[in-house]
């Protein structure tokens, strides 16, 4: 019964992600076949969720911040001094930093487990999420053609990602795990 | 044209400090556990790089830049234009790590630029 379903669940992966790589999906650690699969993979997506969240989040706070700040005069240095001090005061400030930390986190954590090829496109997705969040809560108007442009941004770095993850040196034959991206 | 500076500091700044930061860690060499104590070890190396503290004082820059931006425009239309790093990353990896850029990752390079001109023309 388990040996069936252990065999079962890396041939989903397989199915999955049949283009990219089995890899990010599996343990990476120093047993490859003890039986954790499924935690593993599980984590990962949930730390990929953290990531897309917490990373548009911290932007949308920190832009909540700025605005409130706002306007940021630059040239006089007293006067950006002052700015300064404001923006070093504001609580969307600091809880965008903390939601960035997060997203760093998150972000290193995935990268350990997971392909940096793998990573990146789906990273992408927070372009969407900090337009969508950015319409939902700040209230920015998106118009259709910056819509266009951020799904274009995301198939770009889709394409740049579906590239190979090393070109100096010797090719990569055996699948990095991690060191290289 | 401070705009124009803003973003060419989260671009360039920010990519430029990520080269330096991995090239530290390279130096630096990988940690081989969780482990606290190895943790602190590979912390304490770190911070002895100078490629580090380059890298943490343009990432800082870059962060700067962005606030200011953030003070001017939306969200909506800093971030996605923040993405033209990954075309600074392809000629930085051409030009300075001596990287292959296939035709492919140019083509994707080429399409993050042309969305990043809609999201810009698309400024409402």
């Amino acid at each position: 019964m388990t040996r069936q379903i252990q065999r079962r669940i890396p041939k989903k992966l397989i199915l999955y992600n049949r283009e990219v790589s089995i890899e990010p999906l599996v343990d990476k650690g120093p047993e490859p076949d003890r039986p954790a699969h499924q935690p593993l993979h599980l984590k990962t997506y949930l730390m990929i969720l953290v990531m897309v969240l917490a990373g548009p989040v911290g932007n949308i706070f920190l832009g909540m911040g700025m605005k409130s700040v706002s306007p940021v005069t630059f040239w006089p240095p007293a006067q950006l001094i002052h700015s300064g001090m404001r923006v070093f005061v504001s609580l969307p400030i600091w809880l965008g930093i903390l939601s960035l930390i997060t997203f760093f986190v998150a972000y290193m954590l995935v990268l350990s487990w997971a392909d940096y090829s793998f990573v990146q496109p789906v990273s992408s997705v927070a372009y969407g999420v900090v337009a969508l969040l950015g319409w939902l809560v700040l209230g920015e108007k998106v118009s259709a053609l910056r819509w266009a442009g951020i799904a274009v941004i995301c198939l770009g770095v889709f394409v740049v990602s579906r590239t190979g993850a090393q070109t100096t040196g010797a090719q990569a034959t055996s699948r990095p795990t991690g060191g290289n991206g | 044209m401070l705009n124009f500076i803003l973003f060419t500091t989260i671009v360039a700044a920010g990519t430029g400090g990520e080269l330096c930061v991995s090239r530290a860690m390279k130096n630096v060499g990988e940690a081989k556990s969780f482990h606290p104590a190895e943790i602190a070890t590979v912390v304490l190396r770190a911070i002895r790089e100078p490629w580090m503290w380059a890298g943490v004082a343009m990432m800082a820059s870059a962060f700067f830049a962005l606030l200011g931006a953030l003070s001017m425009y939306n969200v909506s239309f800093v971030v996605p234009v923040t993405a033209l790093s990954y075309v600074a990353g392809a000629f930085g990896g051409a030009a300075f790590l001596g990287e292959r850029v296939t035709a492919r990752r140019w083509i994707g390079v080429a399409l993050v630029t042309i969305g990043v001109t809609l999201v810009f023309f698309g400024k409402s």
